[in-house]
């Protein structure tokens, strides 16, 4: 799969650019870590914290999508967005990880390592400082 | 494909072994005459070769790249069919995982290793007993974290450029 078959099969929409709802969104993003990074870690948290911080990448790749001209309507998509059209290869391998984490807690009730969290924690700002980048028009 | 594998199958698990129409007449349970037809026609293709010891015949793998690619397809679906990968994926958090050494290049023998690498910041022990009887192979685990890889790259090169010639199965290997 690539960005190319996500628009083919509706699955991302091109829109008309979008700056204010990018910039709302950038702003929930920052908002989402900031809570991410306001809760202690433990085994009860773990879960939150991962979810949060994913959030707060994806909102912040929406908005890039927003600046762009893109509309995702899955989240597949977004790492196709990261890849093909923004060609970061590393990012997009570490956003599917993330996303396929999340769905496992999300949807499938799996557990997560606290050292995962803890990876999360630290590697999830870098990448949005990479997406920083790209966070405007 | 999946005949011709299923014959081959043999030789792919003993690459220097040596086998009569009985033998694998016996090991596949098909009776002799459908063993040699199969056998021929992969004497055509160049996937075996055959000698005459005595009264009989013998066949052996080719050591060919056509062979190895096959074999090479064989070792994956094997690693595949053991959920191995699915397993340390769910037990590690979506590692990195890399196939190297001679089974990620279809140089394997019966007495060979499948050397895994593992990047994680998961600590967690796993049993691959399992695993070891379905791939008829003893399993070796270069477990990493995040530090230690970054570590290696600098003590351990030779082990390092042996995992990074791999074949990358989970994940993504970041090697800069």
């Amino acid at each position: 799969m690539n960005f190319e078959n996500s628009l083919r099969e509706g699955k991302c929409k091109k829109v008309m650019v979008n700056k204010i709802r990018a910039l709302s969104l950038i702003k929930s993003s920052k908002q989402a870590i900031k809570t991410a990074k306001t809760i202690s870690l433990n085994v009860d948290t773990s879960k939150t914290i991962l979810r949060e911080l994913y959030e707060g990448l994806r909102e912040c790749c929406e908005a890039i999508g927003y600046f762009k001209g893109y509309k995702f309507l899955d989240h597949e998509s977004i790492g196709y967005f990261l890849r093909d059209v923004l060609n970061l290869q590393s990012v997009y391998a570490k956003f599917d990880r993330y996303r396929k984490l999340r769905n496992g807690i999300n949807y499938y009730g799996e557990s997560i390592d606290i050292e995962t969290i803890r990876e999360a924690i630290a590697e999830i700002p870098q990448m949005l400082k990479t997406l920083g980048k790209y966070a405007s028009n | 494909m999946e005949t011709k594998i299923n014959i081959l199958k043999s030789f792919f698990e003993n690459p220097n072994g040596k086998f009569s129409i009985r033998q694998l007449a016996r090991i596949l349970g098909l009776n002799h005459t459908t063993v040699r037809q199969y056998l021929n026609k992969l004497v055509d293709e160049e996937f075996l070769s055959f000698k005459k010891e005595g009264i009989y015949v013998f066949y052996n793998l080719v050591l060919s790249r056509k062979t190895l690619n096959l074999k090479l397809y064989y070792n994956l679906e094997k690693i595949r069919k053991s959920n191995l990968i699915e397993d340390l994926e769910k037990s590690y958090d979506l590692p990195v995982i890399i196939l190297f050494g001679s089974y990620a290049y279809a140089l394997d023998d019966a007495t060979s290793d499948v050397d895994i690498c593992l990047i994680s910041n998961v600590k967690k022990s796993f049993s691959f007993e399992k695993y070891e009887k379905i791939l008829n192979r003893k399993i070796s685990s270069h477990n990493f974290n995040r530090l230690s890889w970054e570590k290696a790259k600098k003590l351990n090169k030779s082990l390092i450029n042996s995992i990074c010639n791999g074949l990358v199965l989970s994940g993504q290997l970041e090697v800069l």
